[in-house]
């Protein structure tokens, strides 16, 4: 069924613009949204027979309506807006009046909302068709191709894995003529292992988060988890040191410049926090004459991808920009309101980032300074979104001399400032791919760029 | 004078689906008692908040959802929707018990019988606290509806969201201008570059959330019906550096007042923060505060002492535990809480607490860590007959959409003898990390990384004044195996908690880095030797 013929949304449009007709002296406009969503989760564990082994299955079925209302009201004229989650069994009016009066309570600078525009959305495909079609089937593969890999698995002690198949078909509509309909799918896998023999105390626990079966590729995930697992040895606390060489995975390069991105956002502008304009570099300081140059395009339209969208915020059409060349802030990203209250055109600049890719291999750079820490992963990484700074446990990594591996290494503390890393950076020649849907701690992201990232200036370490 | 506290009551909207839950357990398990045993879960969030900024917003939500579980063979099967009308339901568990027996045929030869749940009677003879004995009925058979309610002195009932943005935009004026006085006040007798800058913003949310969950099996049909209460505000310069401070907990708004030292945090840390020195990496000897103290026992023996973590083979504490070994000094104790609803000076509880878990366990008091002596796990009702240990009330789910695990409910530090001051003067060069800024366990590798999100200075027993950030200016990471960690502990505050529970936090937790689900953390002040600090 069509969102736009389905019997309750049909029913919440009726009685929104009944409303808006009787209240058209500050119901100013509404947005349905609707989201349907299937998900089928397995949690295992490691098992000699069979691979994998169940103690939890499930089948999730969602489906939810959401409205906002926006009200025009006073002199000088303020405008409100309020979501609500419509509850289907209690009375429509009841809660159509409550959100109401919630935006009444709500007085900002008004803005005029978007209209349709001309052309439709150019399509842009986000969902993986065997999910869409069949998640069980879909669920079920995912699960069979990762268990007959993990009984391959030998040396090694398998302890837990999760699948989580998800298929969302989601739709809008607002009472200015937007409308718009999507269906996301996506996979999330994890694996915890530990090299054998047992006890020991260092075990490597992996993510692998996807839109389709075929990007998830589990069976090649898990032989990468494998390899890394068995690559640990005994491992050492790292040296304290005041300028270090580090080198970041394709993983930790995205969720930086992610970070970077967001003061890229004109809201931050209008919003008071910090914030880069056109114009700006990225980094603070000289720049080395031996680093690349940064260069970011968001781009909503590359197919399964977790950023790919038709629409921006505010349901308009997405678009695709170069947003920083050389170093340099090219463009801010403009949503229609934020566009209204600062003076600035509106541009729904949004989508995964690209980054082009760089001139060595990942073995290159690590021969390319006299020490460097591969950091294989990170206990908790925290970048701070205002001041650019980042600080984690080292969970694990490698250190090399001159690109030969010296020791693992385990614990210490690694900080850094993104504004000091730019000045001095290589990215490597390895393409990778990296798609994380939005969840409650994070929004999605998409990654098409280097898979390793050398970072010679501006990284601290607290160890021995 | 203190309001009359009432218990929060069961929403009456929720009657019809609660009378239709144990026809559906019964749907599901009828003739399957000796193989299969089946509860069934639902669960309403309603929330309301409104946010005082440059931009204001304001939302409300509803989210309810049921959960129908058979465990099998050691396997739990659940089916979840929010499709909640009666057609839909019966339809929906008629299903779920049709795909069962496919799975599990006539001819089909168990292994496994039930799990055989607790009466009340049961329940009662093993031991509750007064705060949940008093909630109970006599004569209860597995048909009275059982309800617990949490002692509000506001009765969030009649919370709105124009009371919310009422307030909300009263405390951020109020934040405002002290902050504007502050800053104007230090700036007269300063330097010009020692001047300070107005901050950029204050950001305060309001926020309430009413949680009902009614669990119904073959024993008993409970419900418990939380209200959590949440005030954050927020300071932020024009230079990025920011401060937060929260207050809130399980109650009615009377819980969101902001303290004296929250309001300072806001109106005074956030600016100068700005002109904040900046860490040698290194070891310190550092007092925590509550904040960074909880995240250190959440982080510590919390994750490790998870029953499903143990039955992964993920734990190191497992091992260490049958092998009697310590892993910590005599004052290493570490306290599971999910029944806790009076905390230090205040009659409420954390975000973490209530009277059954999200498999009907009821909640009792547990110590994971005894005197550097570790015990049983926290276990949900999986790991505990999977580890033949105890089960405990610490099975949980982000909502009805997720899967259940292991989950901490409010994890702490015990109290000690000692007060601040005293704690401060045994300081020679050192830090005093009061606010928390996130953590990280590794339950497999014991170590830990606890946040902080600056330091202020001590030196030869006296605080300086002086402020510190890490040494790239941001947060700081205290990171240290947990057991040379836990051996470090030199004292410990008192409390003056006639349970002797310390202050606890509001928080969360995302075991790793997904299902968020609420986890209050927190102890006494603490000074330790020295921890590595970055």
């Amino acid at each position: 069924m069509q969102h736009t013929n389905d019997p309750f949304v049909i029913k919440l449009r009726q009685s929104l613009n009944q409303n808006q007709k009787i209240n058209e002296h500050n119901f100013y406009a509404w947005k349905i949204s609707v989201s349907d969503s299937c998900a089928m989760q397995s949690l295992m564990l490691g098992d000699p027979v069979q691979g994998l082994a169940s103690y939890q299955e499930r089948e999730v079925k969602d489906r939810a309506y959401d409205i906002e209302i926006y009200t025009r009201s006073g002199k000088p004229m303020v405008m409100g807006n309020s979501s609500y989650s419509i509850d289907p069994l209690a009375p429509l009016e009841e809660q159509i009046q409550k959100t109401l009066s919630n935006a009444m309570q709500v007085s900002n600078p008004p803005w005029d909302l978007p209209l349709p525009e001309e052309a439709e959305a150019e399509i842009v495909l986000t969902s993986d068709v065997q999910i869409k079609s069949d998640i069980k089937a879909a669920h079920a593969k995912l699960k069979s191709l990762a268990a007959s890999k993990a009984k391959s698995i030998d040396q090694l002690k398998l302890n837990s894995a999760e699948l989580y198949t998800n298929i969302c078909s989601t739709y809008f509509e607002t009472s200015t003529g937007q409308h718009g309909e999507e269906d996301r799918s996506d996979i999330y896998f994890e694996m915890a292992l530990e090299k054998l023999p047992l006890p020991n105390t260092q075990e490597v626990l992996k993510m692998k988060t996807a839109i389709s079966i075929e990007e998830a590729n589990l069976p090649g995930f898990i032989d990468e988890v494998v390899a890394e697992t068995l690559s640990i040895d005994q491992a050492n606390l790292p040296k304290t040191q005041s300028n270090t060489s580090i080198l970041l995975d394709g993983k930790t390069i995205s969720d930086l410049l992610k970070n970077l991105i967001t003061q890229l956002n004109a809201s931050n502008e209008y919003n008071k926090t910090p914030f880069l304009s056109c114009g700006d570099k990225v980094f603070n300081g000289e720049k080395s004459s031996d680093s690349d140059k940064l260069e970011i395009t968001l781009d909503p339209t590359l197919p399964i991808m977790a950023a790919s969208s038709r629409f921006a915020a505010e349901g308009m059409h997405a678009h695709k920009a170069k947003v920083i060349e050389n170093d340099t802030v090219l463009h801010q990203l403009v949503s229609n309101r934020i566009g209204q209250y600062l003076g600035k055109e509106c541009n729904n600049i949004t989508g995964n980032i690209v980054v082009p890719l760089g001139g060595k291999s990942k073995q290159e750079l690590l021969q390319s300074v006299p020490e460097c820490l591969d950091i294989i992963s990170f206990s908790s990484l925290l970048i701070d979104p205002s001041t650019l700074t980042w600080s984690s446990e080292i969970k694990l990594a490698k250190l090399y001399h001159h690109g030969k591996q010296e020791c693992i290494i385990k614990g210490g503390v690694v900080s850094g400032d993104l504004r000091e890393n730019f000045k001095n950076f290589n990215f490597s020649n390895k393409v990778t791919k990296i798609n994380e849907v939005g969840n409650s701690f994070s929004p999605a992201k998409g990654y098409v760029g280097p898979d390793a990232m050398l970072i010679k200036s501006g990284v601290k370490i607290a160890g021995e | 004078m203190a309001q009359r506290r009432t218990r929060a009551e069961f929403p009456s909207h929720l009657n019809k689906l609660r009378k239709l839950m144990p026809k559906l357990v019964g749907i599901l398990q009828a003739g399957h008692e000796d193989h299969w045993y089946c509860f069934a879960w639902l669960e309403e969030v309603k929330t309301m908040m409104s946010v005082s900024a440059i931009t204001q917003s304001s939302q409300e939500n509803l989210d309810r959802g049921m959960v129908l579980r058979a465990i099998v063979e050691g396997v739990n099967f659940e089916q979840a929707t929010n499709q909640l009308d009666e057609d839909s339901l019966l339809k929906w568990a008629s299903e779920f018990r049709r795909q069962l027996e496919t799975k599990f045929p006539k001819d089909y030869v168990y292994r496994q019988n039930a799990y055989a749940p607790l009466t009340w009677k049961q329940e009662v003879d093993r031991g509750l606290e007064q705060e949940t004995l008093e909630q109970l009925e006599t004569n209860l058979d597995e048909t009275t509806q059982v309800h617990f309610g949490v002692l509000c002195e506001e009765n969030p009932a009649n919370t709105s969201i124009a009371g919310l943005k009422a307030a909300a935009t009263a405390i951020r004026s109020q934040l405002l201008d002290l902050s504007r006085s502050f800053v104007l006040k230090h700036n007269k007798n300063a330097a010009k570059e020692d001047c300070y800058l107005d901050l950029a913003e204050i950001r305060v949310m309001m926020r309430q959330q009413v949680k009902t969950h009614v669990f119904v099996d073959s024993k008993k049909n409970m419900s418990q019906t939380l209200p959590i209460s949440l005030a954050v505000a927020s300071g932020i310069s024009k230079s990025g550096k920011s401060t937060r401070a929260i207050a809130g907990g399980l109650g009615g708004l009377e819980v969101t007042a902001l303290s004296q030292e929250d309001i300072s945090e806001v109106t005074q840390n956030s600016v100068r923060l700005t002109k904040a020195c900046y860490l040698e990496p290194g070891r310190y000897q550092i007092i925590t505060g509550p904040d960074v103290t909880g995240v250190i026992a959440h982080e510590a023996f919390g994750h490790t002492q998870e029953g499903d973590t143990w039955m992964k083979g993920r734990s190191i504490a497992q091992s260490l535990q049958q092998e009697k070994k310590k892993v910590g000094n005599h004052m290493a104790s570490i306290i599971n809480h999910p029944n806790m609803f009076s905390m230090d000076a205040e009659s409420y509880g954390s975000n973490g607490s209530y009277f059954f878990d999200h498999e009907g366990e009821l909640a009792r008091f547990q110590i994971i860590l005894d005197k550097g002596m570790l015990s049983p796990p926290m276990t949900d009702l999986t790991s505990a007959n999977a580890l033949h240990v105890p089960r405990t009330a610490n099975g949980k789910r982000e909502s009805w959409r997720r899967p259940l695990m292991a989950r901490q409910t409010n994890t702490y530090f015990t109290s000690g003898d000692k007060s601040l001051e005293d704690l401060i003067k045994m300081v020679k060069k050192g830090f005093l990390a009061r606010w928390a800024h996130g953590g990280m366990e590794d339950p497999k590798g014991g170590s830990l990384t606890a946040g902080a999100a600056y330091f202020e200075e001590i030196l030869d027993g006296k605080m300086t004044g002086k402020l510190f950030l890490g040494p790239s200016g941001g947060h700081i990471e205290l990171s240290d195996p947990v057991f040379s960690m836990l051996d470090k502990i030199i004292a410990k505050t008192k409390t003056v908690n006639q349970q002797d529970i310390p202050d606890v936090k509001f928080g969360g937790c995302g075991k790793y880095h997904k299902e968020g689900v609420d986890a209050g953390c927190g102890g006494p002040f603490i000074l330790w030797q020295d921890i590595n600090c970055g």
